[in-house]
């Protein structure tokens, strides 16, 4: 099972950030085109993209490029050089399924004229409209799972973000549009580099929210997050009888699986296998 | 004239211009121990211009060049950002 | 020339002196009896203030020729090198041997003395400008480069023999007391002037702040220096004192850090354990995680030696370690500690590491954990030159920390900004891989074969563990191979093994 607990984002037009990623075992690391580049930056970023995907060692991490949102002029270049070397591409500010449609059908152009297999989308949320649409867009096949950011979104209704109550809902939001669809639902970063008290608290909020991962702006961050989403020794132990079960019914040629007498229903059993995914033991 | 890249450690800076002849000035603190590679990087990707070309190196990678060299040839020829 | 232990061509006279080519560590053993200096008259009177340093020089009557030392806790702030040198040259006294114990970019005035006459020779550490003037050909005869103990052997031993130690002395009476934990330029331990005071036949001190008899504590005691010298400003508290050092921030250092700390905790961790600490980002990261952990554990050191830093001086006060030794203080934390604390000693550097001693400090540590330019596949650690050739760092206490400690680990980046640190061949010989045991990298850590205990010590970390060859090849498909050093065939300086035999030299860098 693929974890996305942690995605770190690391500025595109920056070398000596880039050259290193590998190194800090993010379950997936996204090389940014969008907020951490400036407009006079963006050609140049894009290209240095292309180049560190091919040239980076990036370990067992998953590669992921963010682009530009689709109401700038970048966003079809962006795909143009990182679709043939990327595995998938995080579209900031999605507001709509057509609009993925959109983006598909390019990334489909692209991956045609270099032979390459279809990659795969994260969406991030990040307007009222987009919100609203969530559910829709979780439908996309390309789409994996679902991320979310509140800037924009908090500006729209005009409040502060550090004050706004309703970003909690929107979290619950994207896991119910995300999780419906069997896709994976994403948190925010927790932007206080310094306080790692603060993010493991923050991540275990998230996990207990229902999402499967948080956004990391430093690399110090990734294994306090991969700590918060460890299950208890507990939730392993439990996780583990019910796998065995499972394997023992299959190795019978039972249909039902059964533990202390009593039924264990498909979603437990992949409540399960999840668990034991996140405690990394197989 | 354009440019690419930056003048952080780890990043090279290249600059493109007309010229009457071609012309390739490299200024790097690594020129004793890499300077006749990033020649060679700039001349296998370059060669084909007529141009006056740049590049101060930070001490960076062969790829890093290879983008930032990549990215001013492109905007040399006119690509559009 | 003769070809020693670790594969170099070294030569056997230097300056006319005969050396020894590097055998192995602990493999040549001393010979004869200590040397001394000038036994003198007490001085008449109860003072022994000089006006100025031209004054003093007169008095001492320095020569053409003669050898001049200095100790270099002053640092990059450190004034009295330069107005002392610049005193000589102007009473136009030439071919001096200036011996100190490190000289720092703020020295690059020296430069010119090597042209103009004054300066045929240093034998001592050069950071910085006066490296490089020399990997040029700047210095007439050839400087020779020890390691803090390598030198202190070499004055005992009467390789080196001082005519004048021009002593720094943060604070001092007028009949010579000395110490650096008071005065506007205070700097901590005196540790490396200590010995220079004992085996000059002259002692000037030099101070710009005199207190009422006798100072107190005192670093160097009366009867040692001859001559006081007060003057406006010894240095620039700027340059002396590192500020508040930090952690390194770089997630990749950090990573090395973890990784070092990973090893310390698999083979050498437990209650009563001894380690070196340093100053360096990387070294501060670990002293900090190592701090951590021993918390976490309920464990205490029995002592630190020091490279001395605030982040020592809190565990000494949090009871985590019963004694901290200290040579070299960085931060305010750690001279106020030393001037208030009992178990926090100021340690003579002829405790260090001193290899025709009866044991120093470093043959009681557990773990050291050391830097290097460049390591190469056979763990001899390069510290002095850059891959280009030129002489940029001295030895500092490398030498005997890698030999005396039980655990020695080396932490390197695997390459910096394109330039591979791990190499098929050092450019110099620093120190052999025979007393290194782990070399740690952001990729993993590379064990020396001949350490099988820690090998199997690491079985089940994640911590990936390499052999040599493979980190080296890593950093070569990542960066490409570096030319070799455009150098000819002079020597221009001689890197000496801790015991004084010649373990590398480094040529003349074409411009």
């Amino acid at each position: 099972m693929k974890l996305r607990r942690t995605r770190l984002y690391v500025p595109g037009n920056n070398p000596h950030l880039v050259e290193n990623v590998g190194l800090y075992e993010a379950d997936c690391l996204i090389l940014d085109l969008e907020d951490s580049v400036p407009i006079d930056q963006k050609f140049d970023a894009r290209i240095m993209v292309k180049y560190a995907l091919q040239h980076v060692d990036f370990g067992a991490s998953e590669k992921w490029v963010r682009i530009n949102s689709m109401d700038t002029p970048f966003w079809s270049k962006d795909l143009e050089e990182v679709i043939p070397y990327v595995q998938v591409v995080n579209v900031p500010k999605v507001e709509s399924y057509e609009e993925l449609d959109k983006l598909s059908e390019k990334m489909h152009e692209i991956e045609e004229k270099h032979g390459v297999e279809p990659r795969k989308i994260v969406p991030i949320i990040e307007t009222l409209r987009g919100l609203v649409n969530a559910r829709e867009i979780a439908k996309h096949e390309r789409v994996v799972a679902m991320a979310w950011g509140g800037e924009d979104l908090t500006a729209e209704l005009g409040i502060p973000k550090s004050k706004a109550l309703i970003l909690e809902h929107v979290r619950a939001e994207i896991v119910i549009a995300a999780k419906s669809q069997g896709k994976m639902a994403l948190d925010t970063v927790y932007s206080n580099i310094r306080d790692e008290e603060g993010l493991f608290e923050y991540a275990k909020r998230a996990k207990y929210m229902g999402f499967d991962g948080v956004g990391v702006l430093h690399p110090n961050q990734i294994e306090i997050v991969h700590k918060a989403f460890k299950p208890d020794d507990k939730e392993i132990e439990d996780a583990r009888k019910i796998v065995e079960a499972a394997e023992k019914a299959m190795q019978e040629g039972k249909g039902v699986i059964a533990l202390n007498g009593r039924m264990i229903d498909k979603p437990v059993l992949e409540r399960a296998k999840k668990i034991l995914a996140f405690a990394e033991v197989d | 004239m354009v440019e690419a890249g930056t003048h952080e450690k780890g990043d090279a800076w290249v600059l493109i211009e007309p010229s009457e002849r071609r012309e390739v000035i490299v200024k790097s603190k690594l020129e004793r121990l890499y300077g006749n590679a990033i020649r060679e990087t700039i001349e296998s990707m370059t060669s084909n211009i007529k141009a006056k070309i740049v590049v101060e190196d930070y001490g960076a990678l062969d790829w890093v060049l290879r983008a930032r060299v990549e990215s001013a040839l492109r905007k040399y020829r006119g690509e559009q950002q | 020339m003769a070809i020693n232990a670790v594969g170099r061509d070294v030569p056997t006279e230097i300056n006319g002196q005969r050396f020894k080519p590097f055998a192995g560590d602990m493999k040549t053993p001393p010979e004869g009896r200590r040397a001394g200096s000038l036994l003198r008259m007490v001085p008449e009177g109860r003072d022994k203030v000089v006006d100025s340093i031209e004054e003093v020089i007169k008095k001492v009557g320095l020569e053409d020729g003669m050898t001049v030392s200095f100790h270099h806790h002053l640092r990059n702030g450190d004034f009295v090198v330069n107005m002392v040198m610049e005193t000589i040259r102007k009473m136009g006294i030439k071919d001096i041997r200036v011996f100190p114990t490190a000289l720092f970019p703020v020295h690059a005035p020296l430069v010119d003395m090597l042209s103009d006459g004054t300066i045929r020779r240093i034998e001592g550490s050069m950071n910085g400008p006066l490296g490089e003037a020399t990997s040029y050909g700047a210095m007439r005869e050839t400087a020779v480069l020890r390691s803090h103990s390598g030198r202190v052997r070499a004055v005992e031993s009467g390789e080196v023999h001082i005519d004048v130690a021009f002593i720094a002395a943060p604070t001092a009476d007028r009949y010579g007391n000395l110490n650096g934990v008071d005065g506007p330029s205070a700097c901590g331990p005196l540790a490396y002037g200590m010995v220079d005071a004992y085996h000059a036949d002259h002692t000037v001190a030099i101070t710009d702040n005199i207190v009422p008899y006798p100072a107190h504590p005192i670093s160097i005691f009366q009867h040692q220096i001859d001559y006081v010298v007060p003057v406006d400003k010894i240095g620039d508290p700027a340059g002396i004192m590192s500020g508040t050092l930090r952690i390194t921030t770089s997630p990749s250092r950090l990573k090395i850090a973890k990784y070092a700390l990973e090893v310390i905790d698999r083979v050498a961790l437990r209650d009563g354990f001894s380690f070196q600490a340093g100053a360096g980002g990387i070294s501060l990261a670990v002293t900090k995680f190592l701090g951590d952990l021993m918390k976490k554990r309920g464990i205490k050191a029995s002592f630190i030696n020091g490279g001395v830093t605030k982040y020592v001086v809190d565990m000494l006060h949090e009871g985590m370690v019963d004694v901290v030794f200290d040579g070299q203080a960085f931060d305010l934390d750690a001279v106020k500690s030393l001037r208030e604390d009992m178990n926090h000693i100021e340690t003579p550097l002829a405790m260090y590491g001193n290899p025709y001693s009866s044991g120093g400090i470093v043959n009681m540590l557990d773990v050291g954990v050391l830097g290097a330019t460049e390591v190469d596949i056979d763990f001899n650690v390069n510290v002095n030159t850059h891959s280009d050739g030129l002489l940029l760092h001295g030895i500092g206490g490398h030498q005997e920390v890698a030999a005396g400690s039980a655990l020695t680990i080396v932490t390197v980046p695997l390459y910096r900004y394109r330039v591979p640190v791990i190499r098929e061949r050092v450019t110099t010989v620093t120190t052999p891989g025979e007393v290194v045991d782990v070399v740690v990298t952001e990729h993993g850590i590379a064990v020396n074969p001949k350490r099988d205990d820690i090998i199997e010590a690491m079985h089940g970390s994640r911590v990936p563990v390499y052999d040599i060859q493979e980190l080296q090849k890593k950093a070569e498909r990542i960066c490409g191979k570096p030319e070799e050093p455009k150098t000819t065939d002079d020597i221009i300086a001689a890197i000496l093994w801790r015991d004084g035999t010649v373990i590398d030299v480094v040529y003349k860098v074409k411009k």
